[in-house]
């Protein structure tokens, strides 16, 4: 026990010399990711739980399982790696989508099954991290626009609590949505 | 396949990104989402996150038609380069009271859906508002301005603001009267110290559905320029004015923050090392999420635009040049009264009165020239932006309305007056309005809506009352 924490020790300090902090992240099936510190701070939870002095070895995160965490990760490692590139007098002042280098990386990301998107989605608001649950949301948005009414309460497990007159009535009032 | 466990909250994110029109038909999912899209935080959120089409908004008039024109366009990403653009937009018929009315105008833009008007009935001592609601067709006339000077005293309509105060979800129109106190000035302009000019602000809110007169001595001295020198950003109006100075006049911006119903004074950018001011156009325009300011020496024939941004709001310093570019041949030599420019996003437009549409692209810096045809005689172009689709609007078919009027004007008749009778003063449903903004809803019009054609509308663009020196008091 004792040899073992020193050398945790001994490599901290390696690891702080050599400038590239690390933590460990856990997820809620028990498997451990290591991370650059920089880009677990993407996520503001893990930012206040490091500032707050509470990460010691490992951070764990009881909601978000391995599957899940390690395409955070995957999605934080990115847009920590792009927003060291970017030259902010670019983007500042032209505020048009269009102009974000990782908008075509950020449609491949979210190419998944609707459960892992919404997977996704409950880890970005756990994790806070805004950018992924933009994106995530959208997503999501971008899907429900084409769907019908009936189709949306399944999605969303909704039960419908109009009865038929009721709901005729509320379709009549905005036809014009349903063309 | 399904999922339940999302948290209310995560689901009510996802529903304010969606455009209104999914709302709108999502209302019969359950009844917790309808209430939910008429909760007012929602609302206020989903305009908050609704994707940022910049479009352009353009009002106008019609001289053959004879009717207002509104437009719509979204961004001319679609359009070759040097093709005829055919702008699609509609001219709408309006309702209005029973009186032909003159000189009808457009006051700011396009807000949560509203338009706000301002019209001259003859042989009234001033001008009128009327808010609009396009998408269902209700209006709502504002009471008569009060008057504060005497009534042999001749007015200026320095300008008009239309604008919304976020903090109490009220509408509010905003209009600048100066009067001088000698009747007889406005035919002589012989300087006479013993004449002054007064300027009256008087502010309208929806809730209270009253006008009230507020301070305006920070611009008291300020003389406005006129039209298409107006921008709306974040809750703030300004307008571009000139400025006594010692030597001579100079620009300044006065704002009038919606909120606190504060007038301020914002400093421009010393163009003097550059441009002449004598020699100067310039035009307010918003970009990326500040004040621009677009200034051109009209001399030459082929023309520079110098592109400035206030960085920090309010701090002259923070004043950058972002943008040098050109040269633009084709602009017309002229004081640039006639020439629109709009900032969208990173397109510049500049618009001229024939339909002739500069696009330059900053980011790609390519220059595109289109011709837009169809626009009316008249226009206005702001940029606005959209909560719902442009498609929607453009699909909507006047000829519905053309054919509906008779039947809704009868049916009005037997049914009683109710055009003004709307905004039932509760500003949470003006503020629902907004969600249904713009979904110009023709095919199945609206039962309680009056129809019935403009007379005579002339925006009066070339309405110009003749600057004149103001004195500053002693």
């Amino acid at each position: 026990m004792a040899s073992s924490s020193t050398s945790v020790v001994v490599s901290n300090k390696e690891k702080e010399n050599k400038n590239t902090k690390k933590v460990t992240l856990k997820s809620s099936d028990g498997e451990s990711f290591e991370v650059d510190e920089s880009v677990a701070m993407e996520s503001q939870t893990i930012k206040h739980i490091i500032e707050d002095g509470c990460a010691n070895n490992e951070i764990p995160l009881p909601n978000v399982t391995s599957g899940i965490l390690s395409r955070v990760i995957e999605y934080c490692k990115k847009h920590k790696e792009a927003a060291g590139e970017s030259e902010p007098s670019v983007t500042s002042y032209t505020s048009n989508s269009t102009t974000n280098p990782l908008t075509e990386w950020d449609t491949e990301f979210v190419k998944v099954d609707q459960n892992t998107l919404f997977d996704l989605i409950l880890a970005a608001n756990y994790l806070d991290i805004k950018g992924l649950l933009d994106l995530t949301c959208k997503t999501v948005a971008d899907m429900m626009k084409g769907k019908t009414p009936q189709e949306i309460r399944e999605t969303f497990h909704i039960k419908n609590d109009y009865t038929p007159e009721e709901e005729a009535e509320v379709r009549k009032e905005n036809q014009w949505a349903f063309e | 396949m399904g999922r339940s466990d999302l948290p209310q909250e995560m689901v009510e994110d996802i529903l304010s990104r969606l455009p209104a029109k999914s709302l709108k038909r999502f209302s019969c999912v359950n009844k917790s989402w309808s209430t939910l899209f008429q909760n007012p935080c929602f609302i206020a959120k989903h305009q908050h996150l609704s994707q940022k089409n910049w479009s352009i908004f353009v009002s106008g008039a019609d001289r053959e038609a004879n009717k207002p024109v509104l437009f719509l366009h979204p961004n001319f990403d679609d359009v070759a380069a040097d093709d005829d653009f055919d702008s699609r937009g509609i001219i709408l018929e309006s309702p209005f009271l029973e009186e032909a009315k003159k000189y009808k105008e457009f006051v700011g833009s396009c807000i949560n859906g509203i338009i706000c008007l301002k019209y001259y009935v003859e042989h009234n001592k001033i001008h009128d508002f009327a808010l609009w609601n396009p998408a269902i067709r209700e209006f709502k006339v504002l009471p008569s301005l009060p008057i504060h000077f005497p009534s042999n005293v001749d007015y200026e309509d320095v300008g008009s603001a239309f604008g919304y105060d976020s903090n109490s979800n009220d509408f509010k129109v905003i209009t600048i009267l100066s009067y001088w106190n000698d009747p007889g000035y406005y035919v002589t302009y012989n300087w006479d110290p013993n004449v002054i000019m007064h300027t009256q602000v008087e502010v309208y809110t929806l809730s209270t559905n009253s006008w009230r007169q507020v301070d305006c001595d920070p611009v008291s001295h300020i003389n406005f320029p006129g039209r298409f020198r107006e921008i709306y950003l974040n809750g703030v109006y300004h307008w571009s004015g000139m400025a006594p100075g010692i030597a001579k006049d100079y620009f300044v911006i006065v704002s009038f923050d919606m909120r606190n119903e504060v007038f301020g004074i914002l400093s421009m950018p010393n163009l003097g090392d550059i441009l002449d001011p004598a020699y100067v156009w310039e035009a307010l325009a918003v970009l990326g999420n500040c004040v621009a300011l677009v200034v051109f020496d009209y001399r030459p024939t082929d023309k520079i635009f110098h592109i400035w941004v206030m960085r920090e709001y309010g701090i002259k310093e923070s004043w950058t040049k972002q943008y040098v570019i050109g040269p633009f041949s084709g602009i017309p030599h002229i004081a640039g009264s006639e020439l629109q420019i709009l900032l969208l996003g990173d397109k510049i437009l500049m618009v001229e009165n024939n339909g002739e549409v500069i696009l330059y692209n900053l980011s790609a810096q390519k220059i595109k020239n289109l011709r837009v045809r169809g626009l009316p005689s008249l226009f206005r172009a702001s940029q606005i932006m959209t909560v719902v689709e442009v498609e929607d609007f453009v699909k909507a078919q006047p000829d519905a309305i053309a054919h509906s009027a008779a039947k809704i004007i009868s049916r009005l008749k037997a049914g009683g007056e109710k055009t003004s009778n709307l905004f039932v003063g509760d500003v949470r449903e003006a503020a629902l309005i907004g969600v249904d903004s713009l979904g110009f809803d023709l095919k199945a019009p609206s039962e309680y809506s009056a129809e019935r054609q403009l007379n005579d509308l002339l925006f009066p663009r070339i309405h110009h009352k003749p600057q004149m020196m103001k004195q500053t008091p002693k």
